[in-house]
Formats: C-alpha cells, sequence, structure tokens
C-alpha cells in the first residue's frame, strides 16, 4: 500500500468533523460562561463599591477562582470536552490550563513539580500577552506623539 | 427545533418599549430654570434611552445609560454632554456619566429626602468616577 492509497483509505474511514455542532456547543457555553460573568460584573457594581470601569479585576478574579475550583473537582474537563473553544477562550480556561498543569505536577514535589509545570501551558499566554499589550501600547504611544488620535 | 423555540422569547423581548426615554430629575438646587434645559439636552440625544439628573446645591450628577448597540460611542457622549453643561452652568460642578454604577446610585437618590445625605452621596459618586483601578 502506497502513501496516497491509504490516504484515502483514512479518509473514508474518518467519522466526519461536525464543525456545525461543534460551532454552536461553542458559541452557547461561552456564552452562558460569559452571561455568568457579566452578572457578577453587576454583583459588584450593584453592592460594592466598583464602577463599570473598575469591576473588571474583581469579576476576572472570581471566574478564575470558579473555574480553578471546578478543575480541582474535575467538572471543568467534563464541560470542555462538550463545549471545546466555549470553556478554552473565556478566562476561565486560562485558570483551567493553570491548575490542571499544577494539578499533574503535584507528585514531582512542590519545586520542581508544580512550580515548574504550572505555567507549562499559561506561560506562552501570559509572554505573548505581554508582548503585544507591550507593542500595541508603543503604537499607540507613536500615534499620539505624531498627532493622529489622543489618549 | 425545541432549541430554537425556548430561544424566541428572548427575541421577543427586546421588541417590547424600544423607542421611550425616561428622563427623570431630583431637584434641590436654587437655581431655577435649568430642570427643564436639561430634560430638553437629554431628550435630544438620541443615543440615550434613560438619565437622571440630580441637582443638590451646586452639584449636578447627570447619569445616562446608553443604548447597548451604541455602547462604544459611550465616551464622546460623555465628553460632548459634559462640555455643553460646563458651558451652559459654568457655576455648577458637574459631572455627565454613562456609568451603570452612578446611574445605580442616583436612582435611589431621587426617593431621598434628606439633603445632606444627597450631597454626601454625589459626592462620593463622583470621587469614585475618578477611580481608574
Amino acid at each position: 500500500m502506497d502513501a496516497e492509497q491509504y490516504q484515502s483509505i483514512e479518509q473514508q474511514i474518518t467519522p466526519p468533523t461536525p464543525y456545525l455542532k461543534n460551532v454552536l456547543k461553542a458559541f452557547l457555553i461561552g456564552g452562558i460562561i460569559c452571561t455568568i460573568g457579566h452578572a457578577i460584573t453587576y454583583f459588584y457594581i450593584i453592592f460594592f463599591d466598583f464602577t463599570e470601569k473598575t469591576s473588571g479585576n474583581p469579576t476576572v478574579a472570581t471566574m478564575v477562582l470558579i473555574a480553578a475550583i471546578l478543575t480541582g473537582l474535575g467538572l471543568y474537563r467534563k464541560l470542555g470536552q462538550f463545549a471545546g473553544a466555549g470553556s478554552a477562550v473565556p478566562v476561565t480556561g486560562f485558570s483551567n490550563a493553570v491548575v490542571s498543569a499544577a494539578i499533574e505536577g503535584r507528585t514531582e514535589g512542590l519545586v520542581l513539580g508544580v512550580g515548574s509545570n504550572i505555567f507549562k501551558l499559561a506561560g506562552s499566554v501570559i509572554l505573548f500577552g505581554v508582548f503585544s499589550a507591550f507593542f500595541v501600547a508603543l503604537i499607540k504611544l507613536i500615534l499620539v506623539s505624531v498627532g493622529v488620535v489622543e489618549w | 427545533m425545541a432549541l430554537t423555540f425556548f430561544f424566541v422569547p428572548f427575541f421577543l423581548v427586546g421588541c417590547s418599549s424600544a423607542n421611550e426615554q425616561t428622563i427623570r430629575i431630583y431637584n434641590e438646587s436654587e437655581v431655577g430654570g435649568v430642570r427643564a434645559d436639561v430634560e430638553g439636552v437629554i431628550a435630544e440625544t438620541d443615543e440615550v434611552y434613560n438619565g437622571i439628573a440630580v441637582f443638590v446645591e451646586d452639584e449636578l450628577l447627570v447619569s445616562l445609560q446608553v443604548k447597548p448597540w451604541l455602547a462604544f460611542k459611550k465616551q464622546k457622549i460623555e465628553e460632548r454632554l459634559q462640555k455643553q453643561f460646563d458651558e451652559q452652568y459654568p457655576d455648577l460642578n458637574v459631572l455627565v456619566s454613562t456609568d451603570f454604577k452612578l446611574y445605580w446610585e442616583s436612582e435611589k437618590l431621587l426617593e431621598e429626602k434628606d439633603q445632606q445625605k444627597v450631597v454626601d452621596e454625589v459626592q462620593k459618586l463622583k470621587e469614585l468616577a475618578k477611580e481608574e483601578t
């Protein structure tokens, strides 16, 4: 059997990916996660002294905490299997990446295990997040100093 | 199919009370005639669907709710109205805000009878609006 034959057989056997279904699931679950986030935002605005501008930070912290607890209980994995990108793209997915990596490294000890593994997945998010934020700010600074836009 | 019908009410909710604009004013200030002016200015702003103006002593707090689809214009509306009110009432401390927190708290102030409390609350809200983090 040559490579071409193998490929055609492989394509016949592989079940088709249900793109539309996956997209719908991700849309629904992602939307529900964001709705919960928004409800928490309003909770902080109404019951505490936070404005729309300042309520983002406690909201993110709360969502990260909830997702970390769910990951620890093994429930976020089930959600991730069902929703795919819908559960990975919001900040809860980031929390899941951190906590699951930490749990994975637990057997190797606190320093070399948890310490070195905790940002195994999330490290690149942080690196490129900081990197792109720096460049966006730099571009804006240049535009402001040239006089194209205002702060 | 059942799922589609499940979502129909949510879409229909958006159709109700579409074009109503409510403007409420708390007026304990000595300055006469300003009430109608503020009401007129808010009514002319099409992007706004709810507005509350609190006049107390020399403070004026205008909190607005911008239509959800036009939320990206919030800052521009704020700046425009702030400038307009500043020119209109140079002797008042004016703050125009589209923040939900300020709207929510001003709504409570409408019922408040104790004027000193309102002054304190308005000053507190103005401090809060300045906070960045």
